[in-house]
């Protein structure tokens, strides 16, 4: 029954203004704002004496779906876009990383020449457009401990400010031009459109304020930190296939339907098939990236296909233990699953079933807040990105370093997040590759 | 089953106080209309038997003792949520709170659960959290003077951000057993092999059902639903009436988040979301009207069953959840345009 009407109307109004992977999933979960907001339009003709929200969070749809190589021309020409640099840029330890890069983001040349790091304490700010569900307090949670770090050691100011748009990017617009104007020197920017912010990010170079996307953008004057959706969802549908022998039954959970996140995931999982006509999707339904959601799809197929037997699971994120519970209630034998998550409930759920899930990778809010961090740092002692579209490998635990990973107290109940330190040495190092002169970076805070 | 909402009574059983209203016509007109009234409310009745014949047809091995439960198992939580729905939506009113208590309820039982709080003081708590819900949301419509589609909203904001604030990005959870056991398919009831949800299901409509038709506050809903100024100058309780249904509303919701807790296991404060919008669908499905005064849990209980049994029927056939709700809004479309018909014959007549 997941996904019916409304629910999913503002599911697809949050992720269709999506840029990113990450807001793809557990950010994505939460929008009752928007689906109030959606559901008085449709039930009442009053709803815009209550919010205002609704007109401009779709205004974004066209271009925030248009992260597949199709809609690049569209998108470049807004705002202060800029051409495009070719993967030869890339430092060429990192260029593997680029290999499906134009299925995600585009690259962009660094903007930066000219910038000229701020004397003093720095004034660090956040403007993210998504409703501060349980991902988005992850965020900003590490970004506050890092900020504090900073502070401690007398380099930054101790409040982090923080805006936050509710899922409309007109609000996200005027409190993203309000953040520049305020003096912050260093903005993370969870942006709900991947065009709507460009005229600013020209303002805000001039103005020497850092901008730093967790998402791809598509312009220049600001620089995209982030990891490959294509190249990430290839290597879990690969891995699973494998550990199947390829052969079997799969249930295939998708995002939300449209959305670029999970046509990119959809097209990765399927690229990854190509060639193994032994492995027979026999049921493809949408979870929404929500956990609720994807258990009561699965129970619902499962009810509706009483002889067939499932091997393994295909997950577009924060689906695949869900589904498992519901196989579980079912009275039906697990199956295999590769999950991406890096939440407690997946890797308690890896502990108990190792056999069941063939890879795993980490897209939780800390190593991303942190990898932002480290290029913002870098740029404030003077370095220079050898681009502005950053995409580093997704961390993840291997058998050799899981229990770095997991801890007891987790279970499959547990909604929060692993420890991201696991993951921090190998991004640390990774990133340093693409940033030459300047000064050194003395201290790296680390969220816990 | 039958309709016997004191719509019945008050606006006339079919085809008698309506018949009474009549001017003499043709008999086959009489005939003509009677059929119609009868079969429009009868429709929702017809709709769930109809739908599993053909689920069987459609979908090899779906006569099993699983599927039938997975089946009541999610028109369960459905219905339940719905409850209240449709007490409101009678009273002329709508709670759009629902998801946000809902997930509020999941986050609270299974965090403190976690805590090693008692199960009964949990239950407690949620419990009264629910009650307060409602009576603001209630009592806040009736002061501000606005409908409590604005106040409802409003309550839906607040406790979600209370329930995002709890959950504070990292928290664990757990819930006993029993309880997972009780919206498990495979899950019992003492020795019974059917999970309690549906046993709960069950009692909490025939307690809604007689509730709205044997109760004073019942009719009261009814009559407030019907012309709210007619009722304050009938000196129905108007207040008091809204508050009740309100408060039994979140007080679903609440149960229906506690259910979550042990369907998924997970403090999900977002859990509730899909029964936004598909709240009012079952309510509309079965036949109550969206403006008030019409309609009765009965209905409800067929309308939960319907989306639940044409869900599954769709996905058993391999049709994709875009065509899912392609055929769900075409479903509330036909029968809500139907119904309204049958109010439009009525008048006519």
């Amino acid at each position: 029954m997941g996904g019916i009407f409304m629910h999913r109307l503002h599911a697809v109004v949050r992720h269709s203004s999506d840029s990113g992977r990450r807001a793809g999933r557990p950010r994505l979960r939460v929008a009752a704002v928007a689906a109030a907001a959606l559901a008085l339009a449709a039930l009442s003709a009053c709803s815009s004496a209550v919010t205002g929200s609704g007109s401009s969070s779709t205004s974004t749809t066209p271009a925030a779906t248009s992260s597949a190589a199709s809609s690049a021309p569209a998108a470049a020409t807004s705002g202060s876009a800029s051409a495009t640099v070719g993967v030869s840029v890339v430092p060429a330890g990192a260029q593997a990383d680029y290999a499906h890069y134009d299925l995600y983001a585009k690259l962009y040349p660094n903007a930066y020449q000219s910038f000229t790091p701020p004397s003093g304490k720095v004034q660090y700010c956040e403007s993210t457009f998504y409703l501060g569900n349980t991902y988005q307090q992850g965020e900003v949670t590490a970004y506050k401990q890092m900020v504090s770090q900073l502070a401690a050691a007398g380099k930054a100011q101790s409040n982090f400010i923080v805006e936050n748009s509710n899922n409309n990017t007109g609000t996200q617009v005027s409190q993203f031009q309000s953040e520049i104007q305020s003096g912050c020197n260093v903005i993370f920017l969870d942006a709900g459109s991947t065009t709507a912010l460009c005229p600013l990010f020209t303002t805000a170079i001039q103005k020497n304020v850092v901008v730093v996307s967790l998402d791809p953008v598509f312009c220049n004057n600001a620089i995209t930190v982030s990891f490959d959706v294509y190249e990430n969802s290839y290597q879990l549908a690969a891995h699973l296939y494998q550990a199947m022998n390829y052969q079997g039954n799969l249930l295939y959970i998708t995002g939300v339907p449209g959305v670029a996140d999970a046509a990119t995931a959809t097209a990765a999982a399927n690229a990854a098939m190509a060639g193994h006509s032994g492995l027979k999707i026999v049921g493809n339904y949408t979870g929404e990236w929500t956990a609720s959601v994807a258990q009561q799809a699965t129970a619902q197929w499962l009810s509706s296909h009483p002889g067939v037997k499932v091997d393994g699971i295909i997950d577009e994120g924060a689906m695949g233990v869900a589904a498992e519970t519901a196989l579980q209630q079912a009275g039906r034998p697990l199956a295999k699953v590769s999950l991406q998550e890096g939440d407690c409930q997946e890797l308690a759920f890896q502990k108990q079933n190792p056999s069941l899930v063939p890879f795993m990778t980490d897209q939780a809010p800390a190593p991303g807040a942190y990898a932002t961090m480290d290029v913002a740092l870098r740029l404030l002692a003077g370095q220079q990105p050898a681009l502005d579209t950053i995409l580093y490998p997704i961390p993840g635990p291997t058998a050799a370093t899981f229990n770095q990973w997991y801890t007891p107290s987790m279970t499959t109940s547990s909604s929060c997040f692993a420890s991201p330190k696991p993951a921090l040495p190998a991004i640390a190092s990774y990133l340093g590759q693409f940033f030459t002169g300047g000064s050194a970076v003395t201290s790296f805070p680390e969220p816990s | 089953m039958t309709d016997s909402s004191p719509v019945a009574t008050t606006d006339g059983p079919p085809g008698q106080a309506r018949a009474a209203r009549r001017p003499a016509g043709s008999a086959s007109n009489n005939v003509t209309a009677f059929v119609a009234d009868n079969f429009t409310r009868a429709l929702p009745y017809i709709l769930v038997p109809v739908l599993y014949i053909l689920s069987l047809i459609f979908i090899p091995g779906y006569f099993s003792k699983l599927s039938i439960i997975s089946l009541l198992v999610l028109a369960s939580l459905l219905g339940l949520a719905s409850l209240g729905q449709t007490m409101t939506i009678i009273a002329g009113g709508i709670d759009l709170s629902i998801p946000s208590v809902i997930g509020l309820s999941d986050i609270i039982v299974t965090q403190l659960y976690y805590k090693h709080w008692s199960l009964p003081v949990i239950l407690l708590a949620i419990a009264g959290l629910a009650i307060a819900i409602g009576t603001i949301s209630a009592v806040s419509s009736v002061l501000l003077h606005v409908h409590s589609l604005i106040t409802s909203f409003g309550m839906s904001l607040i406790v979600s951000g209370v329930a995002l604030e709890w959950s504070n990005g990292a928290v664990n959870g757990a819930v006993p057993g029993w309880l997972t056991s009780s919206v498990s398919a495979i899950g019992h009831t003492g020795p019974i092999p059917i999970p309690a949800i549906i046993f709960v299901w069950i009692v909490a409509s025939v307690l809604a059902v007689a509730f709205l038709n044997r109760t004073r506050v019942g009719r009261e809903t009814y009559a407030l639903g019907a012309n709210s100024v007619a009722a304050r100058l009938a000196i129905v309780r108007s207040t008091w009436t809204l508050v009740v249904v309100f408060s039994i509303s979140a007080l679903c919701a609440a149960m229906v988040g506690v259910f979550f807790a042990g369907y998924s296991g997970i403090p999900d404060p977002t859990v509730g979301e899909p029964y936004f919008f598909l709240t009012i669908t079952a309510v509309l499905i079965g036949g109550t009207s969206l403006l008030g005064g019409r309609g009765g849990y009965q209905r409800t209980v067929m309308g939960a069953l319907i989306v639940a049994e044409l869900t599954t029927l769709l996905v058993g056939v391999g049709f994709n959840a875009s065509f899912q709700e392609l055929a769900l809004g075409i479903l509330v479309i036909a029968l809500t345009s139907t119904y309204g018909r049958e109010l439009k014959v009525a008048a006519k007549i």
